[in-house]
């Protein structure tokens, strides 16, 4: 079954920020529990992106992509 | 320089954060700094350069179009929000350089300790978290921002880890 298409917020791997601060981050900003965001760290890790969320709004999307942004973490979003 | 830092969970969620002198007036410095430059829009240094938005931030989207509408409409308040966030930090410095944070300042410490170190960054990049980053000041900010995040998740890391952290 086909997936209906949203807003993807990614997080994308960079020279800067450690696993626990993504972790932090992802616990401030998303709510992540903190094995969540262990795993999505590791995700970015190994693969270069972790998908963090699908949202229908772009304004949410948006608003979220600038908060991880304030902290510091490369996020980014595309419509698929 | 002889640089010390402890940060520590307590019990309600907040963190006691404490700084050597040296350390202490490292931070409080760039500190002061971002938010000259914030205000100003300029650098320090002897070649003074704006602290451009895509020196802060990412580029939001994958096409150059709508990354820079993104900026028009989310960068103004991201600035301001980080310019505030320093602003608490020098205004709350006390004397003795050891801080209780709870969940609103960490906030600030995190953000600021992060994003301040682009004030250091020696090399263009297109992407602002891509850089020499590890010396100077920048050193001593990415330290902090890593022991208060530490702190701040108040987890039992090295169990959480085992051995890949960082």
């Amino acid at each position: 079954m086909a997936r209906e298409r949203a807003w993807v917020v990614q997080l994308h791997d960079d020279d800067i920020n450690t696993i626990e601060g993504v972790v932090y981050v992802l616990h401030e900003v998303l709510g992540f529990p903190i094995e969540g965001g262990v795993q999505a760290a590791r995700d970015v890790d190994k693969n270069g992106t972790a998908v963090l969320g699908r949202y229908e709004s772009q304004e949410h999307a948006e608003a979220l992509v600038a908060q991880l942004q304030i902290f510091g973490l490369w996020a980014s979003m595309k419509w698929t | 320089m002889r640089g010390y830092i402890e940060a520590v969970s307590l019990d309600d969620g907040a963190i006691r954060l404490t700084l050597s002198p040296d350390v202490a007036d490292t931070v409080l410095t760039s500190v002061r700094q971002f938010i000259a430059t914030l205000e100003t829009g300029r650098r320090p240094g002897v070649l003074p350069r704006r602290l451009s938005n895509w020196r802060l931030f990412a580029h939001a989207y994958p096409r150059p179009k709508p990354s820079r509408q993104f900026r028009q409409r989310h960068n103004g308040w991201m600035r301001d929000s980080l310019l505030a966030s320093a602003c608490r930090i020098r205004d709350g410095w006390p004397d003795e350089p050891t801080f209780v944070l709870d969940r609103a300042a960490i906030a600030d410490w995190f953000a600021v300790c992060g994003l301040a170190q682009t004030l250091y960054i020696q090399r263009r990049s297109r992407n602002p978290l891509q850089g020499s980053f590890g010396h100077g000041p920048a050193f001593w900010l990415a330290q902090v921002q890593q022991y208060v995040a530490t702190a701040a998740c108040g987890y039992d890391w090295q169990r959480l880890l085992g051995d890949d952290s960082g």
